[in-house]
């Protein structure tokens, strides 16, 4: 039975996702779904489009897991990069792209009226799905955000943060790194 | 969780249980799978009138959204409030208050076990935590004693009740499965193994589960109550309405039995007297535990590398 309480890290859950145990990937779905709805609720300001890309986002976490080295960048941080990149190939293709889905038979899955106010309940408490931003100094969450979830290039995020890129790189290396220990602390 | 967010789960988990059958024979799913979960897929419901406007033209018109996008970039990068949810800035609150980096966390945690027998122990755990530092004095009910714990990190020493000063290097990041002697420093141990509190209420906020549940007087001060409930975990926390601070926090874990002949047990851990100290130097020491000079020293090791020998009892 998975559950949010597994001791397990992000890491450790997705090395295992890729060694085959599919309950880990259920574990790793259950304790970031609602950053990611919420993130696709921030940009797309839909719920039920949140809902599509969210689905698609963890198919293509679940494709790509075998690609995930522990070590780098926070689990959450690789996570939040593919939702990026869905965002940005279903703005390209003026569609919400079900390419990941498509390849592992995963139906798109309707919505009805009850599950659309568990979506906007989930993204509702910005802080809440956020959480793991909000507890970053304010120039780290500012970095981080831009970076992971905005898709800032370094230079775009250095003229806003009225720094160096270097400085703005330090700021998200720092930010990642926190998240991280954050992550830990609370397993 | 109600059916989207769980159908997708179990849509996910089925998924990725065949990936890895089909590693082993081919890399596209069988035609099989597809047209049976073609036929799984829920016909969408009517929608009530308060959700027309959000879902204008249907699914179709929803996923084609460029142009939503777009103009939702402009405010991506500010904070978005929509409406709906409960109470955010007491759920928020709290789980910032329950944070341990950069300050220590002081709070007194007292453990009541009874199994379906009727049997019950207790134990009281006197706890200071900054990050992944824990130190924590120990009193168990029955058998009575004390025993005295702190773990840096990488290491974890328990000064027994006999004297003895056992040092257990573990592992970064292993204590959480390994245990080290009694397990009770990161609050879990494995799968199904007590939780903290702490822990649980950070993780059922991050995972959307905690909600606000009106207001209660406890000793005559007014305070904010907050549920949440996972799988065999039900959480009560009571936090000041100014500060969010947690006044007490309630836990109960039910656990099944391990076999036929074992009890089920039942688990409930209550935490009071909750405070936040500055990281200063001199509270630092708090984090630290002073055994005897002339106790006797064991060096185990756990899970670890670095081990100079095997554990000796």
């Amino acid at each position: 039975v998975s559950s949010i309480f597994d001791p397990r890290s992000d890491e450790e859950l997705l090395v295992a996702t890729a060694g085959g145990e599919a309950d880990a990937f259920a574990i790793f779905y259950e304790r970031h779904i609602a950053l990611v709805l919420a993130v696709m609720a921030r940009r797309t300001r839909s719920y039920e489009l949140a809902a599509d890309l969210a689905g698609e986002t963890f198919a293509a976490a679940l494709l790509g897991c075998r690609r995930f080295r522990p070590g780098g960048p926070p689990a959450v941080a690789w996570l939040l990069g593919i939702a990026q990149n869905k965002l940005r190939e279903s703005a390209r293709r003026q569609r919400v792209v079900d390419d990941a889905r498509q390849r592992l038979a995963i139906p798109m899955l309707g919505l009805d009226d009850e599950d659309l106010l568990r979506v906007e309940e989930l993204v509702s408490d910005h802080g809440r799905a956020l959480a793991l931003l909000d507890d970053l100094p304010p120039a780290q969450r500012e970095a981080v955000q831009a970076r992971v979830l905005e898709d800032a290039e370094y230079d775009e995020l250095a003229a806003r943060m009225s720094c160096s890129e270097q400085v703005a790189r330090q700021h998200v290396s720092r930010g990642l790194r926190r998240l991280r220990t954050q992550l830990q602390e609370d397993r | 969780m109600t059916d989207y967010i769980a159908d997708l789960q179990h849509a996910l988990r089925d998924a990725a249980a065949r990936e890895y059958a089909a590693q082993t024979s081919s890399p596209e799913p069988a035609e099989h799978v597809i047209a049976e979960n073609a036929q799984t897929t829920r016909r969408r419901r009517p929608l009530a009138s308060g959700y027309a406007s959000r879902r204008k033209g249907g699914r179709r018109a929803a996923r084609r959204f460029a142009p939503v996008l777009t103009l939702a970039a402009v405010f991506a990068a500010a904070v978005v409030v929509l409406t709906g949810g409960s109470s955010p800035s007491i759920l928020s609150g709290a789980y910032a208050a329950t944070g341990t980096d950069g300050v220590i966390v002081h709070y007194v945690e007292t453990l009541h076990f009874q199994n379906s027998t009727g049997t019950s122990q207790g134990a009281l755990h006197d706890v200071w935590a900054s990050g992944q530092q824990r130190h924590v004095i120990v009193t168990t009910t029955d058998p009575k004693r004390t025993e005295e714990v702190a773990f840096n990190g990488t290491t974890e020493e328990n000064y027994l009740p006999d004297g003895t000063l056992a040092t257990y290097r573990v592992a970064a990041g292993t204590l959480a499965r390994g245990c080290g002697s009694v397990g009770i420093l990161l609050g879990e141990c494995g799968r199904g193994d007590q939780i903290n509190p702490l822990i649980a209420l950070r993780r059922l906020y991050r995972s959307g589960r905690l909600r606000a549940a009106g207001q209660a007087a406890l000793d005559g001060r007014r305070v904010e109550v907050i549920t949440g409930v996972s799988q065999g975990i039900r959480l009560r926390a009571l936090v000041d309405p100014h500060t969010f601070v947690p006044v007490e926090i309630q836990l109960v874990q039910h656990f099944a039995p391990p076999a036929a002949e074992f009890p089920a047990l039942k688990l409930t851990t209550t935490i009071t007297d909750y405070q936040r100290l500055p990281l200063t130097p001199h509270n630092r020491q708090l984090l630290l535990m002073r055994p005897h000079p002339h106790a006797r020293r064991l060096h185990l090791c756990v899970n670890g590398t670095g081990c100079a020998k095997s554990p000796t009892r």
